[in-house]
């Protein structure tokens, strides 16, 4: 019995480590020094261990070579990053939850596809709720995909050090509240943002990233679904 | 997941580890603080009341879509209806519920506008001053008080009889040695600052044709851009605006505006101009300043002030010498064969002779005459007329419009026009040679800081013509000089159920008509007077035959000059010429004195700067709690009627609405046109819906037969126009073809035969007749002495995008980010006159030597030698401080007085020292043409 908590906490932290990792690259802009931290021997072998026998590991093994061997892209990667989730034009993918959740295609002309939507102040609570506050120098908003990903992170460190110390009520209090964040928002709607990234990307690393994190967010989605039959 | 892939996905995981840059977004606290501050928080907004009504932030006149909940007005987007708020705006069948899904934009003085309306220092009650004019002691009356004080008069204020409404509407002369002058009703002044349509033609049927006064509005335009209106309406007939159509447009140059950040309508300009900018378009800034229009210009030519004239004569000299003029266009005599000639709707009278004798065209009665193929014929029964033509007829040289242009136009070399412009001559060769390579797709267009000036009507022709040069008048993409307009809400036209123009007196039983002449003697001809005929020339004051639209700043000095006679009451309305007027507070000492004005009544919505020194203010509604019927600018091709409609209900229960201020007015006074059937029969007038509702069901039932808004009776066409905020042309319909839809048709004055044969009433001479570039003058003709030694700097002043005239000074969101260093001067005059950013300066002029003092603004984007105030700031008044109410200090916002204003340093004429310099013809006063000098204090 031990053994299987620790295992279940040790799963958490894992998640949650995944859930970071898309959050920070999709928060943040691809510079030399992420770049290089990502494209490394280590990266290749997580990508394959995380999503064994998925097409888009060999995508960003072969990405990561050429950058390993000279081959690098950054200023490629630069540009497509600012224009898919910066820059509102052509590529602009729109990367907050209310705009998904309020109108089915945020790109319609003249619908009402508002930031900082109903969505945008259900999730920004639901932080509070959890004392988080945002960073100082972070001037996103509540409902970036990234940001939703960091929460559920956030819920699975919690759940699992909840395990780690025995406190089982704790531990499911925890699982539930992300359970229910999975469902009623992060799930809602990041396969249909994802699914843009990936039409709209202009290198296939962002394509590559997008397909990883959505095949990933199904995976969570089956699990739940298992758990909750269980 | 199987054991294995678990314990994979946990070693993968730990992997990425090391791969992390950041620690997240997001921290944990004890006491977490929310997101951002300022959201928009939609929950006030779901289920409140949608009401659609014209904003009155600036003169744009936007739709507005605001929500109203328990009353209050809570938010504020852009009616999408409306064209200034969306491209394209919805269709107008749309349904109103579904368009409460969508959004247009409106500017940040427009969102701000709650702040206005719910501004705190608003007047709430009548007031009645208890000191001397201008004390700041005051004291709340009724209603019922201050309409019988101002209807019977009496001793009000204890220094002596005063005559009220009642008393001073007489239809004796004034004076019966000068019976032009008119009756003693034109006693009363009627003076509103912002008043606009549907509004001002309530007010003028009050003064005029109720109570029979001849000074009826007197309003602002002529510290706005009036000389625009009035060059162009010298160049057009019944036109007198003209804009670009941006969205087919190739080329545009702007003198003397900032599209991006003033003008009409400012946003619809702002939003269309991007469209053009990433279509490839070329945008030319002709500005001193280097404006956010400059920003986003492919060129900026920073232009010494008061000069757009030379400028545009030099353009004709290379477009000339260039054989870049539209001869073709040019020789088409009359407008049929401008049609089967090139399709033209329009044509000029290049090809007309004048007389050398009496300035005056040629003609053969009625029928104006040109040569064609050396032979005289008429104007009318040519296809083709001769543009050089010199010749003699029975006697008389004449010579062709286009010849006398052309000789005008080579007085100068482009070097010398480029001397008088303080540019290189290339700048002037490289616009010439870009506004001629597009067709008729370039437009040359032209607002405030062109026309401000002394020269103001002149540069305005001057601008003007340049277009009729290149032929693209009303053609898509070229310069369009009528727009959509708008449906007739006073009726007269076919489809209107309701003639309020009244041309069969129906509608206004025992309707007055005012005669006379009027107090800033605009549309006056000196050489009618008596006084004319004793004096000759110089008239004692200026007067302005051309100048339709008002002499605002002529006002208040002929009040105090009791000139051409004494007003006994003035009653001004959303007015503040002390405070906006160049040298407005010279103006302030005019009407202090009760034995020369011996009533004075505002109107207004909080104590302005000239409301402080009336009798009575009595307190009026906001814009968002009035009613009115807005039209646009022909920047908007389609038609359109906004309508203006309360959206809450009013912040202060004891404010009315002007409408109703006058109708109380004049019920008590018996005058006609009130009351029961004070419409004529079956329809009264005691509210003012009963009044806009006659103007609804105009715009509603549309121009022509058929042409009427859905519904089966008059009170559901209404409905379906007041639920839409007004009626609007579907976007589709901007174009007809090659042309704009709703283009101006008819003729094109480069010659205009009326100017140049009126002459000035200061100096008795004649009016030019062609374009023309004049320097800075005063009244009497003379040229303003430079002073450059004293005075080293030119000050000019602008709008900042945030901020219109003098309203917006009350919001806290505005002035928030409105700079603290207001006086701004060019880095490298900064460092001459050891001036850093920031630092405490003093500007002054001859006029004004104490001058005003402000923090400067260092910048790179002025032209050196010029020193520029934004306008809107500097209050003295406007509750930045407090006054006395009921024997006590009334609260204040210190930082809506905060910054200053270039107003107060602006010349004074030379010859009437009580005035600032004004344009002689249109009436515009001079904003631009003060030399001033600055130091650091
Ligand atoms: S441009 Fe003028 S009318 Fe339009 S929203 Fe702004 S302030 Fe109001």
């Amino acid at each position: 019995m031990k053994h299987e908590i620790a295992e279940a906490a040790a799963m958490e932290r894992a998640r949650a480590r995944l859930y970071t990792f898309f959050s920070d690259l999709l928060l943040n802009p691809p510079t030399a020094e992420r770049l290089d931290k990502l494209f490394t021997v280590a990266g290749e072998t997580a990508m394959e261990m995380l999503f064994p026998g998925h097409p888009d590991v060999e995508t960003f093994k072969q990405i990561s070579w050429r950058h390993r061997f000279g081959r690098r892209q950054d200023q490629d990667f630069l540009l497509d990053y600012e224009a898919l989730f910066r820059v509102p034009g052509e590529s602009y993918v729109h990367p907050f939850e209310s705009v998904y959740r309020q109108h089915d295609d945020p790109h319609a002309k003249g619908g009402k596809a508002a930031l900082w939507g109903r969505e945008a102040r259900e999730v920004a609570q639901l932080y509070k709720d959890e004392g988080l506050q945002p960073r100082e120098h972070f001037d996103g908003l509540p409902d970036h995909l990234g940001v939703e990903l960091e929460f559920v992170a956030f819920l699975s460190c919690k759940c699992a050090a909840a395990m780690e110390c025995g406190d089982q009520d704790k531990a499911q209090g925890f699982y539930a509240k992300r359970a229910a964040f999975l469902a009623e928002h992060l799930l809602a709607w990041s396969g249909k943002c994802l699914t843009r990234v990936g039409q709209n990307a202009s290198t296939p690393f962002y394509a590559a990233l997008a397909a990883l994190l959505k095949s990933f967010l199904e995976d969570e989605k089956y699990q739940m679904l298992e758990a909750a039959n269980f | 997941m199987s054991a294995t892939s678990r314990r994979n996905f946990i070693k993968g995981a730990m992997a990425l580890s090391g791969l992390l840059m950041t620690g997240g977004c997001m921290s944990e606290s004890s006491q977490p603080k929310n997101w951002i501050s300022g959201a928009p928080d939609p929950d006030m907004v779901e289920g409140a009341k949608v009401v659609r009504t014209v904003c009155l932030g600036c003169h744009s006149a936007c739709g507005l879509q605001v929500k109203a909940k328990d009353g209050v007005a809570v938010k504020i987007d852009g009616n999408p209806y409306h064209p200034n708020t969306r491209e394209p705006q919805l269709p107008y069948a749309t349904d109103p519920k579904e368009a409460e899904n969508v959004n247009g934009t409106v500017c940040a003085k427009g969102g701000a506008t709650l702040q206005t309306m719910y501004n705190p220092y608003r007047l709430q009650h009548p007031l009645k001053r208890v000191g001397p004019r201008g004390s700041g002691k005051w004291k709340t009356i009724t209603w019922e008080q201050a309409y019988g004080e101002i209807i019977d008069g009496g001793d009000l204020f204890g220094e002596g009889h005063v005559d009220g409404l009642k008393a001073i509407r007489s239809f004796d002369p004034i004076d019966p040695g000068a019976p032009e002058l008119g009756p003693k009703a034109n006693q009363l002044s009627f003076m509103a600052g912002r008043i606009e349509h549907g509004r001002k033609e309530f007010t003028d049927r009050w003064f005029e044709n109720c109570y029979g006064t001849v000074n009826r509005r007197n309003d602002h335009t002529s510290i706005c851009e009036t000389s625009h209106h009035i060059g162009l309406d010298l160049c057009f007939k019944g036109s007198h605006h003209i804009k670009p159509d941006i969205m087919s447009a190739e080329y545009i140059i702007f003198f003397g505006t900032t599209p991006y950040e003033a003008n009409f309508p400012m946003q619809a300009l702002a939003r269309k101009l991007n469209y053009f900018r990433e279509r490839g378009g070329t945008m030319v800034i002709v500005d001193p300043r280097f404006s956010n229009s400059a920003a986003k210009a492919a060129r900026w030519i920073p232009i010494l002030p008061g000069t757009d004239a030379a400028f545009a004569l030099g353009m004709m000299r290379w477009m000339m010498e260039n054989d870049r003029i539209d001869l073709e266009y040019l020789s088409f005599p009359n407008a049929k064969a401008a049609k089967q000639g090139a399709g033209h709707l329009t044509w000029s009278n290049a090809t007309c002779l004048v007389r050398d004798d009496d300035r005056k065209l040629l003609k053969d009665g009625d029928n104006l005459l040109v040569m064609s193929n050396g032979s005289l014929a008429s104007a009318e029964e040519v296809k083709s007329a001769d543009l050089l033509v010199d010749t003699t007829v029975d006697g008389v040289r004449v010579q062709s419009v286009y010849k006398l242009l052309r000789d005008r136009v080579m007085e100068r070399t482009i070097q010398q026009y480029a001397g008088i412009c303080g540019l290189d001559a290339a700048a002037i060769e490289r616009e010439a040679d870009d506004f001629t390579s597009h067709s008729r797709k370039a437009t040359a267009d032209f607002y405030r800081g062109s026309v401000q000036h002394t020269n103001g009507t002149y540069t305005a022709r001057t601008l003007g013509i340049l277009n009729f040069l290149i032929g693209n008048i009303s053609w898509r993409g070229g310069c369009e000089a009528h727009g959509g307009s708008h449906w007739h809400e006073l009726g007269g036209k076919p489809g209107n159920p309701y003639d309020i123009k009244d041309k069969k007196k129906e509608f206004l039983p025992g309707k007055v008509k005012a005669s006379g002449v009027h107090i800033d003697r605009h549309k006056n001809r000196y050489e009618e007077t008596t006084e004319f005929k004793k004096n000759g020339y110089p008239a004692k004051r200026p007067w302005f035959p051309f100048a339709y639209n008002h002499v605002y700043q002529e006002v208040f000095p002929s009040i105090a000059a009791q000139y051409p006679y004494q007003t006994k009451c003035l009653i001004t309305y959303w007015n503040n010429v002390v405070y906006s007027a160049p040298a407005g507070i010279r103006q302030i000492e005019a009407v202090k004195n009760p034995k020369v004005l011996p009533l004075f009544v505002a109107i207004d919505i909080v104590m302005g700067e000239t409301s402080s020194l009336a009798d009575y203010i009595l307190p009026c509604r906001h814009f968002l709690e009035d009613y009115g019927t807005p039209h646009v600018a022909p920047t908007i091709l389609t038609t359109t009627s906004g309508l203006r409609q309360p959206v809450a209900e009013p912040a202060f229960k004891d404010t009315k609405m002007l409408e109703q201020i006058f109708i109380d007015i004049g019920l008590k006074m018996g005058l006609p046109g009130f009351g029961k059937d004070g419409l004529g029969p079956g329809r009264d007038l005691v509210e003012p819906w009963d009044w806009y509702k006659l103007l609804v069901a105009n715009i509603a039932y549309g121009d022509k037969e058929g042409d009427s808004v859905p519904g089966a009776t008059e009170e559901e066409k209404v409905r379906y126009v007041v639920e839409r905020g007004g009626r609007f042309e579907d976007y589709k319909d901007a174009y007809k073809g090659p042309y704009t839809k709703h283009a101006y048709k008819g003729p094109c004055f480069i010659y205009n035969e009326e100017l140049a044969t009126s002459s000035d009433s200061m100096t008795g001479e004649f009016y030019d007749g062609l374009p023309v570039y004049e320097p800075v003058k005063d009244c009497l003709g003379r040229p303003v002495e430079n002073m450059a030694a004293e005075y080293p700097f030119h000050i000019i002043t602008y709008h900042p995008v945030y901020h219109a005239q003098a309203r917006t000074a009350a919001s806290p969101w505005l002035m928030g980010v409105t700079p603290e260093e207001v006086i701004q001067i060019n880095a490298g005059d900064a460092e001459h006159l050891g001036i850093k950013h920031g630092d405490m300066v003093r500007v002054y002029s001859e006029s004004n030597k104490d001058g005003v003092r402000g923090k400067a603004w260092v910048m790179e984007a002025i032209r050196p030698g010029i020193i520029c105030i934004p306008h809107s700031l500097g209050h003295w008044q406007y509750s930045s401080k407090s006054f006395e109410l009921d024997d006590k200090p009334t609260g204040s916002a210190s930082w809506i007085g905060r910054g200053c204003s270039a107003n107060p340093v602006m010349l004074l004429d030379p010859h009437l020292k009580d005035v600032c310099l004004q344009d002689p013809i249109g009436g515009s006063s001079s904003f631009y043409d003060t030399r001033v000098a600055v130091e650091k204090v």
